[in-house]
């Protein structure tokens, strides 16, 4: 999970279709910069955003039950 | 330096089976390409073309963090895989909320006293969902 901010902009995160060492690469569709995942943060790798850094949020994987137990007012994914 | 064309070789190695899957599942051909097509311009940039002819600039990830062209793989292009933007999300009492004991797994985070979760199989489809939390834009992904 990352924050998709930069300079009061807001980035639109997307898959780019490539993988690097089996991990998906990401892009953004309003520059087009790449973003590789280095430690614990995203960093763009070419493009008018190259050397731009995009920090990871802490999130937790589990059941829906263990975080709804804790979090009751939980928002979920409305996904058809 | 003139441009010139360089292809590199991908060993086609085993991708893990969540990319595999996600593959299949939107319906992508499978497999990673076997040769990278890499590019150098006359400004030294470096790209990578991918399989819709798109290219890509990766100078920076080549240059400053040692990123090797050759371990790029698959190439799909921008649109192969859509990701989630702005989704809509249930609240508790909307009749499609899930059951609290729902074991579903999810991705979940709490920001700012709001708390939203995810299904994995979901974000496995797009990898990434756009959304925002408590005011912050956030990008969820697996």
């Amino acid at each position: 999970m990352y924050s998709r901010e930069l300079d009061g902009q807001l980035l639109t995160l997307s898959a780019s279709g490539w993988t690097y060492d089996n991990t998906f690469v990401l892009y953004d569709y309003e520059t087009e910069t790449m973003w590789f995942h280095r430690e614990d943060e995203l960093v763009g790798i070419g493009g008018p955003l190259a050397g731009r850094r995009l920090p990871t949020i802490p999130s937790e994987t589990g059941s829906f039950a263990e975080f709804f137990e804790r979090f009751p007012d939980t928002k979920y994914l409305d996904y058809p | 330096m003139k441009h010139r064309y360089e292809p590199g070789l991908v060993r086609a190695g085993p991708g893990p089976l969540i990319v595999l899957t996600a593959l299949f599942i939107t319906g992508a051909s499978c497999g990673p390409r076997d040769v990278v097509r890499v590019q150098r311009d006359g400004e030294d940039r470096i790209s990578i073309v991918d399989r819709t002819g798109k290219a890509w600039d990766i100078t920076h990830g080549v240059n400053e963090l040692g990123l090797e062209p050759e371990r790029f793989q698959y190439g799909l292009g921008p649109f192969a895989i859509t990701p989630i933007v702005d989704p809509d999300m249930l609240t508790p009492g909307d009749q499609d909320y899930p059951d609290l004991s729902e074991t579903t797994r999810v991705i979940g985070l709490e920001r700012s006293g709001e708390a939203r979760a995810y299904p994995i199989s979901v974000l496995r489809r797009h990898e990434i969902a756009d959304d925002v939390i408590a005011g912050e834009a956030l990008a969820v992904g697996y």
